[in-house]
């Protein structure tokens, strides 16, 4: 691949403006869960602190099946 | 990515507007699609374009027959021969191309990360939260990385003092020292040899007619049934090592680093499609290898990584055992490079530093080290003497499948973000399949939680 210099500038202007990288990125701005979305997630942490602590078990007393 | 501007050096383009600092690698990326978009219409420099747009798909999904997959792989063949497990890799093969493909265009309409948006619109609480998950599974995968890298290479008689830093160090050069696309390109030459298992099964003589009943229902013998532990310790294993959170986190981190935008969604599908075509030829090529050498072991499902070497060298010889060892490695290395790459993007997103491989070592030390530390515990672990192998490789492809609903979560709220995703968001089909998904990974994973922990209750 051939290196910056060797493009022409004006190809690199071009794809700049084209494609926005001189453009700031759109703030992705911070929203509050709903409660509703905060209690799924909170089940699903439980699951994982639940199943994980099962694998341990399972691990530990060589429970292969 | 920093968010400091500077000009474009004025001898590379005196016209250029300001950018963010770190672009330049990027740019000339783009540069290189873009000559290549705009050139000869032959077939050739259409391969050409073809090849170079491909990488984040194909690398995800060989990176996902990792050295635990082979193992489970080995397992499933030599447990259940030709049955259900085979044309359940076409499922599994399916579902990874639905959960991933939310992860391209996630990265090329926000070209943001997926540990950075959660950071961004959630908060550090479910930012932390999401960033340990990771960190954690990417750890314990990568032990299993390195075991199969060292069995690997005692099959063929090499010393793991020798393979395993050598395989520490490259994946540490490769990662710190190299520019995205160069990186790429080494992953991808070495990802390509997570195929060398496809002629390993050909030359098994497996019983195709076998192979082509399993595919319409025929010969699915699973003793214990369906609900036993056995079956579902198996097809847990079976679909962690489909998918994983890494995954999700890699892909679109690799897809931001790679540069694509919305315009390169359908050859990022395309790259994605290749890497599923591939991971589930993998695969199968495994099951099969493993009915027709495996089946029959006492504790199949139990086999290590030692017990499938030594019973491929009794049924194939010296030669072929030893491609399987180097299949191995390949495996545990590429997932190596992959997983790796993985952890130093999210921890680089959740921090907002310098976070491309682009950026050279010294401007951002922070990115690069904490995901080589974490390798690198995984290396000097797998060197401990006496430690338990076995189980260790099942244990950990079924802890992917716990923590892969919380992940999902997070992935189908940003992909129904409007105001992230606009018309990119996801279609109510696209909703509804990927809720089902999640909720057969729960399915799946309390059935195994209630037959470990009671294990006469279903029945099995």
């Amino acid at each position: 691949m051939k290196p910056l210099r060797e493009f022409d500038p004006e190809v690199i202007r071009r794809l700049i403006e084209e494609e926005g990288w001189h453009e700031p990125l759109p703030e992705v701005r911070l929203v509050q869960l709903t409660a509703g979305q905060r209690m799924l997630f909170w089940g699903l942490r439980a699951y994982v602190l639940v199943m994980a602590a099962v694998v341990v078990w399972a691990f530990v007393h060589g429970t292969g099946g | 990515m920093n968010a400091e501007v500077r000009a474009l050096d004025t001898r590379l383009c005196p016209e250029c507007p300001p950018l963010p600092e770190g672009i330049e690698h990027r740019l000339r990326d783009r540069l290189h699609l873009d000559a290549l978009r705009r050139g000869a219409r032959d077939w050739r420099s259409r391969l050409t374009l073809g090849l170079a747009l491909i990488g984040p798909g194909v690398l995800v999904m060989l990176g996902d027959n990792d050295a635990g997959g082979v193992i489970t792989y080995a397992q499933t063949g030599a447990t259940y021969g030709l049955g259900i497990f085979l044309p359940m890799m076409i499922l599994l093969g399916i579902v990874a191309y639905v959960v991933q493909e939310m992860t391209v265009r996630l990265g090329a309409v926000t070209r943001r990360g997926h540990a950075e948006l959660i950071w961004k619109r959630y908060g550090a609480f479910w930012g932390w939260f999401s960033l340990i998950d990771l960190v954690v599974a990417n750890v314990l995968t990568l032990m299993t990385e390195f075991i199969g890298i060292r069995l690997g290479g005692q099959a063929l008689g090499l010393s793991p003092w020798l393979t395993v830093p050598a395989s520490l160090a490259f994946i540490t050069y490769v990662l710190v020292f190299l520019r995205y696309w160069t990186w790429e390109r080494i992953s991808l030459f070495i990802a390509v040899f997570n195929l060398i298992f496809v002629p390993l099964a050909l030359y098994s003589h497996p019983d195709w007619h076998a192979v082509t009943r399993a595919f319409v229902g025929q010969g699915w013998i699973v003793p214990g049934g369906f609900l036993s532990l056995t079956f579902l310790i198996l097809i847990s294993a079976n679909i962690g090592t489909t998918i994983a959170p890494w995954q999700l986190f890699f892909q679109q981190s690799c897809v931001v680093d790679k540069g694509l935008l919305p315009r390169d969604i359908r050859a990022g599908r395309r790259d994605l499609l290749i890497g599923v075509i591939g991971m589930v030829l993998v695969a199968m090529a495994l099951i099969v290898l493993a009915a027709k050498t495996l089946k029959g072991m006492p504790d199949a499902q139990d086999l290590n990584a030692g017990a499938v070497l030594a019973a491929l060298r009794a049924k194939l010889g010296d030669g072929m055992m030893a491609l399987f060892a180097l299949g191995l490695m390949e495996a545990g290395f590429i997932a190596s490079i992959v997983i790796t790459a993985s952890s130093a993007w999210a921890i680089g997103e959740a921090f907002d530093i310098d976070r491309s491989i682009n950026a050279p070592p010294r401007r951002a030390l922070g990115f690069y080290l904490p995901a080589m530390l974490g390798t690198a515990l995984a290396a000097i672990v797998v060197m401990i003497p006496g430690l338990p192998l076995g189980f260790l490789n099942l244990s950990v492809q079924v802890i992917a499948t716990v923590f892969m609903p919380a992940a999902m979560l997070f992935l189908l709220m940003l992909l129904n973000d409007r105001e992230l995703m606009g018309e990119h968001v996801n279609s109510p089909r696209r909703n509804a399949v990927s809720i089902a998904i999640m909720a057969g990974l729960i399915l799946c994973n309390g059935l195994y939680g209630i037959a470990t922990l009671f294990p006469h209750t279903l029945g099995g």
